[in-house]
């Protein structure tokens, strides 16, 4: 029997026969063959040090206060973003991709210490508790990447009573990749009320008065 | 201990205001104008409670901020058991200003919203009962946050960001404070920075 590596699979169909340690699965209807090698633990998975997003690197720091359990699901909740935008990349419009493009790092920190969202030189930073809430997809997650790169675009840009425009534009560029990248309908509708001309009020509290924390 | 009997004796009650941020325009039926009500009302029996858990600080400590949403009314209210302190698309947005009035220069934008719930999810909300305050707390770095030996003063705004339409059907008649209610501000609290 052809030796297979850690974690190979295969369908059925295959001529071989199951070895130790083979197990089958069935994923989305098809019955796929697990292979594990024998008498050894499985490789433990590192957390990413760093990802491609639309082929430019973006660095991901963890907070060493995490556990490497909190890193790896950290790590892997940001690689399924990252691939939804990489998998979507040529539905995205130019504006989009480079809004995206302004973020080079990515930071997860405990709970309640730092400032989140784009918090400076193309940086995200988002809390565990965060990343881990009810309703944080990957979509979701992917679509932020966008929505933080376009306030660092329009830094500057909006002043005074309108600076309310300033979180339109964010939400507006989070929703059209959000859209390409798999947004729900909850989603969907969820961005479009706050970011909708009559929420301009709080939208407009939001950005002004010293930190939005 | 001392610490903790500070902490409490910090916690002072406060004026309850509302802010009606949005106008209806053309007809509405008489339901949508009592459940409108009902949604206001839910909002206006709570009250935002902050307390720090020192009055004074020096340059390399942490101030521990706590929000806590209080219902000072007779019945039970819901509340979207996530809050963000990523501005008021994720709740809870921090105003700092100094003696003077002068709001601290605003960083970088630096938010992140609040996603809708999952699809289905009948654990959003929390039920609190009248007299029970539900919330979170924050450590601010003086350095970041007061970078000047002074006073400060501290306020905390909560806006819901749960639409209503969004939840569980089996929700959606509770009396909870949803997306578009009005904000609820705290008072303020005033903290000393010495070098």
């Amino acid at each position: 029997m052809a030796a297979r590596t850690p974690g190979e699979f295969s369908t059925r169909g295959d001529e071989e026969r199951d070895g130790p340690g083979d197990h089958w699965v069935t994923i989305n209807g098809n019955h796929v063959l697990i292979s594990e090698p024998q008498g050894k633990q499985p490789a433990q998975a590192q957390p990413a040090a760093s990802i491609k997003v639309l082929n430019k690197d973006v660095t991901i720091a963890y907070d060493p206060r995490l556990s490497a359990e909190e890193k790896l699901r950290a790590s892997k909740a940001i690689t399924a973003a990252a691939d939804l935008l990489n998998k979507n990349a040529d539905k995205l419009t130019d504006d989009e991709k480079k809004a995206i493009a302004q973020i080079s790092s990515f930071f997860e920190t405990t709970l309640n210490k730092d400032k989140l969202g784009a918090t400076g030189k193309g940086s995200i930073t988002l809390s565990k508790d965060y990343m881990e809430a009810p309703g944080v997809s990957a979509a979701w997650l992917g679509s932020l990447f966008g929505h933080e790169g376009q306030h660092y675009l329009n830094a500057g840009k909006y002043s005074g009573s309108e600076r309310w425009r300033d979180e339109q534009s964010a939400s507006g560029t989070q929703l059209g990749i959000g859209n390409k990248i798999g947004f729900d309908d909850n989603e969907r509708h969820s961005l479009q009320n706050w970011m909708d001309d009559k929420n301009r009020a709080v939208m407009q509290e939001h950005m002004e008065k010293g930190y939005t924390y | 201990m001392l610490v903790l009997s500070r902490f409490f004796l910090r916690i002072c009650p406060l004026a309850l205001a509302s802010i009606f941020l949005f106008q209806t325009a053309g007809k509405i039926a008489p339901s949508q104008i009592s459940q409108q009500l009902k949604d206001s009302n839910s909002s206006r029996q709570l009250r935002m409670v902050i307390c720090t858990d020192r009055e004074k600080y020096s340059l390399g400590d942490f101030v521990r901020l706590t929000a806590l949403l209080e219902n000072t009314g007779d019945s039970r209210v819901y509340v979207d058991r996530r809050m963000f302190w990523t501005g008021l698309s994720g709740g809870l947005k921090l105003v700092i200003s100094d003696e003077k009035g002068n709001f601290l220069p605003a960083e970088l934008s630096s938010d992140a919203m609040m996603p809708p719930p999952p699809q289905g999810d009948t654990s959003i909300l929390i039920p609190l009962e009248s007299g029970f305050l539900y919330g979170t707390s924050v450590n601010l770095s003086v350095k970041i946050f007061f970078p000047k030996p002074g006073r400060y003063s501290l306020r905390v705004i909560y806006n819901s960001m749960l639409p209503k339409e969004l939840v569980a059907p089996e929700l959606r008649e509770l009396p909870a404070v949803w997306f578009g209610a009005p904000l609820i501000p705290s008072k303020q609290v005033w903290i000393e920075v010495t070098k």
